[in-house]
């Protein structure tokens, strides 16, 4: 059972209400910003890739980019 | 407000012969270009499909209005928001999927596959909904430098 997380993306969820309703059920990771400060896209990823990443080792982790993620990936 | 139909070739025609005439006088002729360039309006355009046109630096503002890089990680996806980006970069041990959100399910091919090893050097156009760029390698974060039009 998938635990609840404050960065799975529910459009219905009002903190959700700009995200793209296309990435409904996925994960938000971050808004990423452009060099002006204005949002410029979703990084985001799918709950059963999600779970893949969780046995993973520190080192793998680290080199798949997701050490800034570690706490999410905690979280499930 | 009324609409003219001008995608009668003899109309169009007629139009901007008036114009040019009875109009814009000699020292004027400059305004007349200027309308029938900037607005690319001739004969063979006015249909509205431009199908002879190519599109060049004097059709698109070619200063990016941003650009910057964009670091993905492993098995995740970016959803630039809408916008026609030139992309570059990317890593040799990664795998990049364009994915297209079209009757409710995301539909992918290859932009960059490790094998052969090819690096994404293209033109894309996003709609900040359902286009995105996935990270496939659930090994190897990869960083994506683009400049967005």
């Amino acid at each position: 059972m998938i635990p609840d997380n404050e960065n799975i993306i529910d459009v219905i969820d009002e903190r959700f209400k700009d995200v793209p309703i296309s990435l409904d059920g996925e994960i938000l990771l971050e808004r990423t910003l452009d060099s002006k400060g204005n949002i410029s896209g979703y990084l985001t990823i799918s709950v059963d890739e999600l779970m893949i990443m969780k046995n993973r080792t520190d080192e793998e982790i680290i080199k798949s980019g997701w050490a800034a993620y570690r706490h999410i990936l905690d979280s499930f | 407000m009324s609409y003219t139909d001008y995608s009668s070739h003899w109309q169009l025609d007629t139009f901007l012969t008036y114009l040019e005439a009875n109009v814009l006088g000699s020292n004027d002729e400059h305004l007349y270009d200027t309308f029938a360039v900037e607005h690319n309006i001739n004969t063979s355009t006015v249909d509205g499909t431009h199908k002879t046109n190519s599109i060049t630096g004097s059709s698109i503002n070619t200063t990016p209005a941003s650009t910057g890089s964009q670091a993905i990680a492993g098995s995740s996806s970016w959803t630039p928001t809408t916008g026609v980006y030139q992309m570059s970069g990317g890593q040799f041990t990664t795998e990049l999927v364009l994915q297209l959100f079209i009757s409710g399910v995301w539909r992918g091919t290859y932009v960059l596959d490790s094998t052969p090893q090819v690096s994404p050097c293209s033109i894309m156009f996003f709609d900040g909904t359902n286009m995105k760029l996935q990270n496939t390698s659930n090994s190897n974060a990869m960083t994506i430098w683009y400049q967005k039009f």
